[in-house]
């Protein structure tokens, strides 16, 4: 009983000492707040400004004229020999198709991921393109991305991700 | 009884172990009988042995091509070379999974053999909740992903791995990060362990931080692998790309910085305690959910395996670790009151509460990127990603600050500094850090984030170097001669020196990330004789050459890099096609880094003509290179952080659990 009387924690002592120093949990509390609302507002700015739909080529078929320009992810595969690339220009143009069989025609400038002609059981692999569809009905992609399956996904972490970037689409 | 069946066999007793482990573990703990205790760690090493067993089997079957096997059929193939079969364990979500229940088993061993002498109150309690996670991925092994099921018809030959993911970095960067993810599971159990027993005293808080630092090391480790690897095998010119499944490896490493900072703050003034268990718990719950990405294909991710079955055990498993840590926590709330409280804002504890403050906004901002898909399906029904300029945005200005703050932080004495003295120690850094800003302006850099950061880094280098000094001066003064006083720095404070060095280290790496955004490309056909100029650099195609390798053939093409006239030399990037995957030819990067200016000239052939004509990729990419030379210092100062200490006799603080522990011995 007699311990309950004992300076259990020194630093009761040190703040009796100090009667004018009050605890600054308030300001550790402002300073949190004022954390949290400026990511917040970083956070929906940032969301705001890069945000992009992912979509089948059904989807972006089904949207119409509204979707013309608007930064998109297009699931899919390239339709089985629709693969047409010009080495002089360097432009890749193909036809992405998902599993209703939508078609959409593709062009794209610059460096083709290495795997993404490769055909499996005769299919080309899945990717994903982003870009924009233009007005003239054809989606300008500005980066592919091949998607492996699943014995090509390793379980790392890097990897395959830049694996299937093109390199068109450096920020 | 075929091998793969043993094999099988072997994992269900392994999972027999450790359920047995951690339910006997935790009543022995509780009940306090010895004998059940010693036969729980036991029966956790037995289940190492076996686990251990089963990766030699896997291997064997790999190795001697038994294509009987599904998954040998479908991660391996004649022609692979031995190494690409060695890493091919891991090319697979089952054989991956086998791989971290076999490092988490290992760990569970090495948790036992380290603190077996150090801290005996709640090992007991530790060895259980490893075995319990283990237990949980032994559960996964065998009903969704067990790498020995057996096919109905052996195939000839088996699929084999992408050319990629054949190549060097297979062996080592894959493996750091599962064992890195697993490693989390450490400090988490410690938490648990310490909120059960009730008791969490110096040892404890001595073995969490050692536990925090070893994951925190390995999954660092991990995580610049594969930067390197994404750097020098994938031709885009980059080494980070904000991919969701590259987001979900640096989460726990992200926490694990919080915590070794909000950890120095318990164990000098008692504060942050629920902090620090909700860290160590956030860590495991995102290494946890970080392989529920990988393994469930919720998010659209090239890196992420075809949808399987893992994905919602994962999830269950996760609420369940959540909610059984939030009750422990408001169990215990009465245990985890703070011992102090911030005095001033000028104090070490201080800048620690903002460091973790800042690392905390970084993960949720990242982790928001990550799960946003997530979100806005569930809600709006559209999938909705965010790009990489999102991460961009968020988190320049916060590791900024967080760099700034590294320099200024170690100036500050804990509880409350003088101005006089802040100031006399600050001055020379600030004035060093506003000089770079200055001169890189008046050179021209573009104004923005970039020149700020880069005086940030000056800052923060000087602040850290006079805080080395200092502690050198200190041992002078007391008589000892500068080189006795440097290694006198070295020996008696080995942690301060190490963190030093690992602040470098992030520093090193900083500058190369901010160089590296400088980055200049310009691709073109090239015929032999022409050349092509990015920046000050002129490159030159000499001309086509064939070679043979062991399973591909390729072609070379010689180029000249010249900057601004003078030869610096040759790159010979190629264009490989390997026996297996003859339709598709895989490019061969390759990298010259040039002196003095650090940049990297960054080469490879899209396509090669019959006729000799090259398309040509080049990026100019200032100062990448830094960042491998970050990576080793990094490691460097964590082996001068972890080091084990010599023990000497404490004369002064004889503590009870240590003479307890050694009369058992």
């Amino acid at each position: 009983m007699g311990v309950r009387n004992l300076p259990v924690e020194p630093y009761g002592l040190a703040q009796k000492k100090h009667p004018s120093r009050q605890p600054l949990s308030w300001k550790v509390v402002a300073a949190g707040v004022a954390a949290a609302l400026t990511l917040l507002y970083l956070v929906f700015t940032a969301t705001k400004a890069s945000a992009e739909y992912y979509l089948t080529v059904g989807q972006l078929r089904a949207k119409g004229p509204a979707a013309y320009g608007q930064i998109v992810r297009i699931g899919g595969r390239a339709a089985d020999g629709s693969i047409h690339w010009n080495a002089k220009t360097q432009t890749l143009r193909f036809e992405m198709t998902d599993k209703n069989g939508s078609r959409l025609p593709v062009v794209y400038t610059g460096v083709v991921p290495d795997m993404f002609g490769y055909a499996r059981d005769g299919h080309y692999q899945d990717a994903i393109v982003e870009g924009a569809l233009q007005s003239d009905g054809v989606f300008k992609a500005s980066q592919i991305i091949v998607k492996h399956d699943a014995r090509f996904a390793a379980a790392d972490a890097q990897a395959t991700a830049q694996a299937g970037k093109g390199s068109g689409g450096n920020p | 009884m075929s091998i793969p069946s043993v094999a099988s066999l072997a994992l269900a007793v392994a999972l027999a172990f450790s359920l047995f482990s951690a339910v006997g573990g935790g009543i022995a703990h509780i009940r306090g009988v010895s004998e059940l205790r010693l036969s729980a760690v036991r029966a956790a090493l037995s289940a190492t042995a076996l686990l251990t067993f089963c990766a030699l089997v896997l291997w064997g079957l790999l190795l001697t091509h038994q294509f009987q096997v599904a998954f040998v059929a479908q991660v391996s193939n004649r022609s692979m070379s031995t190494r690409a079969i060695v890493s091919a364990f891991w090319g697979g979500q089952a054989g991956s999974l086998l791989f971290r229940t076999v490092m988490l088993s290992w760990i569970t061993a090495a948790v036992f053999w380290v603190q077996r002498r150090r801290e005996s109150a709640t090992l007991g309690l530790v060895l259980a909740v490893l075995s319990l996670v283990e237990s949980f991925f032994l559960v996964v092994l065998l009903t969704s992903a067990n790498p020995f099921n057996v096919l109905s018809t052996t195939p000839s030959d088996g699929q084999g791995l992408n050319p990629l993911l054949q190549d060097e970095a297979m062996s080592f960067h894959p493996p750091l990060l599962l064992t890195g993810y697993m490693a989390f599971t450490v400090p988490f159990a410690f938490a648990v362990a310490g909120l059960i027993h009730g008791e969490m005293g110096s040892l404890w808080l001595k073995a969490l931080r050692r536990w925090t630092l070893v994951a925190w090391t390995i999954q660092g480790c991990g995580l610049i692998a594969g930067a390197w690897w994404a750097y020098h095998v994938l031709g885009w010119g980059g080494y980070w790309g904000w991919d969701p499944v590259e987001n979900v490896a640096l989460l726990p490493w992200l926490v694990a910085t919080a915590l070794l900072h909000s950890l120095m703050v318990q164990e000098r003034r008692g504060m942050l305690r629920v902090w620090n268990i909700v860290l160590a718990t956030a860590g495991f719950a995102l290494a946890v959910f970080g392989m529920f990405i990988v393994g469930s294909g919720v998010i659209t991710s090239v890196h992420a395996f075809a949808e399987s079955s893992v994905g919602p055990l994962f999830f269950t498993f996760l609420g369940i670790v959540l909610v059984g840590v939030l009750a422990l926590i408001a169990w215990r709330l009465p245990l985890l009151r703070s011992r102090g409280r911030f005095d001033s804002l000028a104090a070490r504890e201080s800048a620690f509460l903002l460091n973790n403050m800042l690392l905390a906004s970084s993960i949720v901002a990242i982790f928001w990127g990550t799960i946003f898909p997530i979100v806005t399906e569930a809600l709006k029904g559209a999938k909705i990603g965010v790009g990489a300029s999102y991460y961009v945005q968020v988190d320049t200005p916060i590791f900024c600050i967080i760099l700034l703050l590294m320099g200024v932080g170690p100036l500050l004495a804990w509880r409350r500094t003088s101005g006089q003295r802040f100031w006399q120690a600050f001055t020379l850094p600030l004035l060093a850090g506003g000089a770079v800003t200055v001169v890189l302006l008046v050179m021209g850099m573009p104004r923005g984030l970039a020149p700020l950061a880069y005086g940030a880094c000056a800052l923060t280098a000087i602040a850290t170097a006079i805080e080395i000094s200092r502690g050198a001066q200190a041992r002078r003064q007391s008589g000892d001669g500068i080189r006795v006083a440097l290694t006198g720095v070295w020996l008696k404070e080995r942690r301060r020196l190490g963190s030093y060095v690992v602040h470098f280290a992030i520093l090193i790496l900083a500058v190369g990330v901010i160089g590296s955004t400088f980055q200049q490309s310009a691709e073109r056909e090239l015929t032999p004789g022409q050349s092509l100029r990015v920046g000050s650099y002129t490159l030159q195609y000499v001309g086509v050459s064939s070679t043979r390798g062991t399973d591909y053939v390729a072609e070379a093409a010689a180029i000249a890099v010249r900057h601004n006239n003078s030869l610096l030399g040759y790159v010979q990037p190629e264009k490989r096609v390997y026996a297996h995957w003859n339709s598709q030819p895989v490019s061969r990067i390759s990298i010259m880094t040039t002196f003095p200016w650090l940049d990297d000239v960054y080469v490879l052939v899209t396509s090669i003509t019959p006729q000799g004509a090259i398309d040509l990729r080049v990026f100019i990419n200032p100062q990448v290179s830094l960042l491998w030379i970050g990576a080793v210092l990094f490691g460097i100062g964590v082996l001068i952080l972890g080091w084990p200490a010599r023990r000497q006799p404490r004369l002064f603080t004889p503590r009870v659990e240590q003479g307890s522990v050694a009369s058992e011995a």
